[in-house]
Parts: C-alpha cells; sequence; structure tokens
C-alpha cells in the first residue's frame, strides 16, 4: 500500500531519509556503547580513578601518617595538606644530586631498560629468523620457547634466584669447579644488576620470537624469489627485503617492549629487592619503595607516577617520530 | 509502521541487561553477613616460621575447646611484609582482629590509632608478671597496646664439635678473643668460615655495641655513627676483608638463610641469632647431637662493653575490631603463662612472664636457659614510633660497608644524617 504523506516534494523525503539514516547509525553506536559500558567502568575504577588520585595526591603530603582512615565504626578525616610542586621538586633535585641514590636510580633505570631492549629484539629477532625456515622439529621449538613466557614470573624469579646464590648456587659452584673466580650476584651491585637484567631478557624473548615471527611469515615470499633471481646475498636481502618490510612490526613490538620494561617490577623486587643498597632498582620499583614501604609516603609516589608517565609519554611521541612508522612501506 | 518481533523485542531488552549483570557480577565483593548472636569469628595473623608454628596451631585449637563460641580464623604472613601489609590493612577497615607483631612496630601502630589500648582487660597485677623491659615495648604515652609473647636477643651460636676440633676449650668472652679463635676455626679446618653474619643491621649492631657505640639515646641522641660505632663496624670489616674468617662477600640477597644454613651444615662455626630460629638450627646435620649447639654471650669490647638488640613479638588487636571483648580474651589465652610454657618448650624461644621461669620444664630447656643466663648483655632498642623504620636507612648503609663501596665512618655518617630527617618529622 502507498502511504500517502502530505508536503510530498523529492527534498524532504531525502532529508527524511537522511535522518532516518542518522537516526540508525545513532542506535548502532548507542547499542555499541552500551556492550563497551562494563569495560569502561572497569578501565575508569582500575585506571582512570587511581591515575587521578594519584596526581591529585602527588600535589600534598600524604602519607600513612594523615589520609583518611576507616578504623571499625570511627573514621578520621584527612589530615594532609596542599604543598603545590614541592614533591617534584624534591624529586627531580634527588636526581642532581652527585651520590645521591636517585641519580644512581637513574642510571641504573637507563642500563635496564636499554640492555634489555636490545638483548630483546637481537636474540628475538635471530630466533624468529631461524624459526622461519622448515626444518625438523620445529614445532617443539616453538613449544619450549614459550616456556619463560607462561611461567608466572614470580617462579622464574625464585628459579633464577636459587641459581645464583654465592654459597651453594649453582652457577657460582660451576664456575668453582672451572677454578673461574665466582660472581658476586648478591654482593656486588654491578654483577646484581647484570643478573636481573640476564633474567627479564629471558624472560621476554618469547614475545619478541612470536611477535616477529609473525611479522616474518606475512613478508610474500614473491620478493625472496625475486631477489635471488637478482643473485641478492642473504645479507642483502635481509636488508633491503625482511627489514623494511618488517618495519611497522618492529616499531610496534620495541615500543611495548620498552614501556614494559620500564615496568617490571617482579623479577627485580623479588630476586634483590632493589639489590645491594638500592643498586638494582629501576624508577619504578624505586616509587614503589617510596609509596609503599613504611612509612608510606603517597604524595611523593603520585610525583613519582607522574613523573614516570611524562617520560614514557614523551618517550613514545620521539620514538615514533623517529622510526617514521605511521608511513607504511607498501 | 514497523512490526516489534517479540524476538527482536527480547533481543533487545537482554542488550541492556546483560552487560550491566555482567557490571554487577564484577562489582560484588564477597560481604559476610555477620550474625549479632551465634559464633564469633576472628582474625589472627601470625608470623611464626614453620618450625615454630605448630605449637601455635595447637593452642588455638585448646583456646577453641574452652570457648565453644569463639572460633579463630588463623592465617600465616611473612615476617617481611606484615608491617605494610597490616598498616595497609588497616587503614582500610580490613585487617585481622589480633596481629602478632614485631615489638619494633607496636608504637608505629598505636601512635597511628591502630591499635585497640589493653589497659581495660588486663589488670594490673597480670601486668607484673611481665618482663619489664619486654612490657616497655607495648607502651605508648601512658597506654597499655599489646602484650608480649616472646622476648628475644642475640647471641653468639657455635659448633662446639669445630670448637673442639680448633682446640678452643671455651667460646670467646672478648672481641679479641672472638677474633682469635674465628682464625683457629679456619686455619684448622674445623670449619670453612670462622663467623658469618646476614648482612642486615640488626645483626652488625652486637659489634656496635661492643665498642661503645649504639643506636639512638633515650634522649634521641643519635649515637650509630660515634668512635664506638665506627669502631665496631670496622672490627667487623677487618673479619671480613683482613683475617679473612668471613665469606669473601655477603650475598644480600641470600644472607640470612646462608647464615643459617651454614651453620647447620658445618660451613661456619660461629653466628650471631636469637631463639627464634634454634628449632631450625637443630635440624641440621651437624646438630644432631642437640648439646653440640652452644650458646654463649656476644664477646665484650674493650671497654668491657657488650650489647645484643632486644626484640622480640607482641599480640596487638586492632583498633576496629568488632569483637574486643573476645580478642582480649584470645590474647590473654595466648599469652597466659601455661601458654607461654608451651610455647617455650616447643619453640626452645623465652617467655616474657616470670611466673614462667619458675617452671621445670621452662628452666631445663638448655636453650632457654642458655639465653636467659646472658639476658644481661640485651639491650632495649628505641621505643618511638618510628622505631622500625630506622632500618630502611640502615640496611642500605651497612650493605654498602661490607660490600667496600662506602668506608664505615661514611656509612653511619650517612646513617645518621638519614635518622636526623626521620626524627625531626
Amino acid at each position: 500500500m502507498t502511504a500517502v504523506v502530505k508536503n510530498a516534494s523529492p527534498s524532504s523525503s531525502i532529508a527524511r531519509l537522511e535522518t532516518r539514516e542518522r537516526k540508525k547509525r545513532l542506535k548502532v553506536t548507542l547499542r555499541a556503547y552500551l556492550w563497551l559500558l562494563p569495560l569502561i567502568i572497569c578501565l575508569a575504577v582500575i585506571v582512570v580513578y587511581p591515575l587521578v588520585t594519584g596526581f591529585i595526591l602527588s600535589f600534598t603530603n600524604a602519607d600513612q601518617t594523615n589520609i583518611a582512615v576507616q578504623i571499625g565504626s570511627v573514621s578520621y578525616p584527612a589530615t594532609y595538606k596542599f604543598i603545590g610542586l614541592q614533591n617534584y621538586f624534591t624529586v627531580v633535585r634527588g636526581w642532581f644530586t652527585a651520590g645521591s641514590d636517585e641519580q644512581h636510580v637513574i642510571f641504573q633505570t637507563i642500563i635496564w631498560i636499554v640492555a634489555n631492549s636490545i638483548f630483546h629484539f637481537i636474540f628475538g629477532l635471530g630466533l624468529a629468523l631461524i624459526l622461519n625456515r622448515k626444518m625438523r622439529f620445529r614445532a617443539l621449538y616453538r613449544t619450549l620457547l614459550m616456556v619463560p613466557w607462561a611461567m608466572p614470573q614470580f617462579v622464574a624469579a625464585f628459579a633464577w634466584k636459587f641459581l645464583y646464590n654465592q654459597q651453594g648456587g649453582y652457577i657460582d659452584a660451576v664456575l668453582q669447579a672451572l677454578h673461574l673466580p665466582a660472581i658476586g650476584w648478591g654482593s656486588d651491585p654491578a654483577w646484581a644488576l647484570v643478573g636481573v637484567i640476564i633474567v627479564n631478557i629471558w624472560l621476554g624473548i618469547p614475545f619478541m620470537v612470536v611477535t616477529l615471527l609473525g611479522g616474518l611469515q606475512s613478508i610474500p615470499a614473491e620478493l625472496y624469489e625475486a631477489a635471488s633471481i637478482d643473485s641478492a646475498t642473504s645479507w642483502q636481502r635481509f636488508r633491503h627485503i625482511t627489514l623494511p618490510m618488517l618495519r611497522p612490526v618492529i616499531f610496534l613490538v620495541t615500543l611495548l617492549d620498552i614501556i614494559w620494561t620500564f615496568n617490571v617490577f617482579a623479577v627485580i623486587y623479588l630476586i634483590t629487592s632493589g639489590g645491594p643498597f638500592n643498586r638494582t632498582h629501576t624508577l619504578f620499583t624505586y616509587a614503589w619503595a617510596q609509596a609503599f614501604q613504611v612509612p608510606q609516603r603517597y604524595g611523593l609516589g603520585g610525583a613519582y607516577s607522574i613523573l614516570i608517565l611524562l617520560i614514557l609519554l614523551i618517550f613514545t611521541v620521539i620514538y615514533s617520530r623517529m622510526l617514521r612508522a605511521n608511513q607504511t612501506v607498501y | 509502521m514497523k512490526q516489534r518481533h517479540p524476538k527482536v523485542f527480547f533481543a533487545r531488552l537482554s542488550m541492556l541487561f546483560v552487560p550491566l549483570a555482567l557490571l554487577f557480577a564484577a562489582c560484588g565483593g564477597s560481604t559476610s553477613a555477620t550474625t549479632s548472636s551465634g559464633p564469633v569469628t576472628l582474625n589472627y595473623w601470625y608470623t611464626e616460621g614453620t618450625a615454630e608454628t605448630p605449637v601455635i596451631l595447637q593452642l588455638i585449637k585448646t583456646f577453641e575447646q574452652q570457648n565453644p563460641n569463639i572460633h579463630i580464623h588463623a592465617q600465616y604472613q611473612d615476617f617481611a611484609q606484615a608491617q605494610s601489609k597490616f598498616t595497609t590493612a588497616a587503614q582500610s577497615n580490613t585487617a585481622p582482629d589480633i596481629l602478632r607483631s614485631d615489638v619494633g612496630w607496636v608504637a608505629q601502630f598505636a601512635s597511628l590509632r591502630y591499635l585497640l589500648p589493653l589497659d581495660t582487660y588486663i589488670s594490673q597485677s597480670e601486668q607484673s608478671d611481665y618482663l619489664p623491659n619486654a612490657l616497655a615495648y607495648d607502651k605508648y604515652n601512658g597506654h597499655l597496646y599489646g602484650l608480649p609473647q616472646v622476648t628475644d636477643f642475640l647471641a653468639l651460636l657455635y659448633n662446639k664439635t669445630a670448637f673442639t676440633k680448633a682446640g678452643i676449650s671455651a667460646p670467646p668472652k672478648t672481641m679479641s678473643d672472638f677474633e682469635v679463635d674465628t682464625q683457629k676455626l679456619v686455619s684448622s679446618h674445623a670449619s670453612k668460615y670462622g663467623f658469618e653474619t646476614s648482612g642486615a643491621s640488626y645483626f652488625a649492631l652486637p659489634f656496635l655495641w661492643a665498642f661503645g657505640g649504639g643506636m639512638i639515646d633515650p634522649s634521641n641522641n643519635i649515637l650509630v655513627n660515634n668512635s664506638g660505632s665506627v669502631a665496631g663496624l670496622n672490627f667487623l670489616l677487618k673479619l671480613q676483608n683482613a683475617d679473612k674468617v668471613m665469606p669473601t662477600k655477603v650475598d644480600f640477597n641470600n644472607g640470612y638463610n646462608n647464615m643459617v644454613n651454614d651453620l647447620k651444615n658445618g660451613t661456619t662455626g660461629m653466628i650471631f641469632d636469637g631463639p627464634w630460629e634454634t628449632s631450625n638450627i637443630l635440624s641440621g646435620s651437624v646438630f644432631t647431637d642437640k648439646s653440640n649447639l652452644g650458646i654463649s654471650g656476644i664477646p665484650t669490647g674493650p671497654t668491657g662493653a657488650t650489647g645484643s638488640p632486644t626484640g622480640g613479638q607482641s599480640y596487638v588487636i586492632y583498633a576496629g575490631t568488632k569483637h574486643p571483648a573476645e580478642a582480649a580474651k584470645f590474647v590473654e589465652f595466648m599469652s597466659s603463662t601455661s601458654s607461654q610454657i608451651a610455647i617455650a618448650k616447643a619453640n626452645n624461644t623465652l617467655p616474657t612472664r616470670v611466673s614462667a621461669y619458675s617452671d621445670s620444664a621452662v628452666t631445663s630447656n638448655t636453650i632457654v636457659s642458655g639465653f636467659y643466663a646472658i639476658r644481661n648483655t640485651a639491650v632495649s632498642r628505641p621505643v618511638i614510633p618510628q622505631g622500625g623504620e630506622l632500618f630502611t636507612a640502615f640496611d642500605p648503609n651497612i650493605q654498602a660497608a661490607l660490600a667496600g663501596s662506602k668506608s664505615a665512618a661514611g656509612a653511619l655518617d650517612a646513617v645518621a644524617a638519614a635518622w636526623k630527617t626521620l626524627l625531626a618529622s
């Protein structure tokens, strides 16, 4: 049946079509947001609320003596005061005081990130290239490679801590059996840092391998065939085909790796607890110690978190510019 | 006009409710309904190690049998994290009703209003039965906030067989004898090391006190970097670096465990440790004959001074507990004379009640009487709210001195500077 509509003109019917289209899109969008609502609320509670609270507390002198507490039926109100940017000045001043713990923490953090990222990438790419070939037991190797990743971090930490024990640990026992000098994994700050870096490299390789392997497998084989027809050496193939094709993947995976390495806590805390006299603390674990070990200076911890957030944000922007990853290769 | 198909209608309705239902399910925590009458459940956090726990659980069972309307839910907490965990829980009203707290934490917890004052529950006559030094740790601002469970201090623990093999007839009385004995142990190959320390400042304190130093005096003057303290720390460094009677370098990741295990398997001849570890030590391979463990006082320094830090554990009650009367009853039971005797017998630790020391089971316990005989060497630590925090700056600097990164004087000066800011806050 044909509807008799008043004022039926071509322009108004197009307008009505557009409104109906808009309404349909709005309905779909609203429905999508309704499904996303639990996730948004969870993110807001777990991520946004602590972030905002930390940000606000970083401008106060909040610690365990003056925050609001609820003891039984009595609730004591908070008595911390607004102190402006003093916490930030304390942190940054510590970074520039020669020989202070805070300055050592900065150097340790840089060493930690650079060493971990470089070796994660080298070992990851190397293993991915090897596993990309057809070989026997390839599936077995790939499964074994997942073990460090599948293992809970604290299990790995305790296992390595046992190996590193200077009296009875297997590594020093083997070294002494070979008449080599024992290594002070727990007593020498430099070796302690090397020790936790080794553990974290070991833990981080699988992720690199899996992601880079996926990237390698998406490179069309015709490119390699064309290159071998043009008698390119394997190094030239690697440099001119593999690396450029992998570039978006490399950018993403190294960025993620650097951010995750920065945020590693369990490995350092469980093996050395920040190490001989705070010499294996990174900025992240040191901030935790300030915030949560007695006297639990929440204001200072908040200042550390905001500074860490700023550092990581600035790094992400610079890094993406550096690799110009927004330009796709093909 | 479009016809609303019932299927479509219900599909849309479910789309509205499913996300919200998931949300509420995720948000819902466990809320236990507490009935006003009926059995009361108390949460108890204990920090005893594996070797010391059985008698505690046994006592809890006895208490529950005597008080059928009270149930104790006992939970083990790692000693290293118990202080932070209790603080965090206390701030949000999720703390246990009763905690076995280190004596160094009680003043701080009390100053933060986390603890229930026990003056109304424990009579004066009851309080007079406790050793005054032990009870002093649980007093703050004129009120009593805990009941001491055990008191302890460090003693010289040694391997008697190793001593005989090295030709040492009696444990060293002075620090110079101590140095000679460590060298005898090593040169005669009676043990690989003469002495071992854990790397923590607590176990280096006896050296500081023996040479005339200290931590903080009762008027809050800092003693940790005076000449006596520096001399004491230098003596320890001499044992490690010059005399080479200790492991070349302390493994700080495993310092305490290595120290204890090395005494247990005969690798080291002497350590400083407290009664809490004796049950574990006696399970070592060289102590199958329990009389092989020797206990002696910390050797005296050149001026005749000596000292070992007094520690201990107390039962404290959370101020926000819903059942203060029942919690007080539990605490009174656990620190009653009979309970203390049972704990002393099983764990070789020192009771805190004078009446417990008249029991034959306690006095005949060689370990307990061994420690009790040298109680005069014990020195109380400062009972201030910042008492537990003193070690935050102390430990890293002692580690730096032992690792050779700082000189003894430099390390202790850094500690003094940190304590100055701490005490001023």
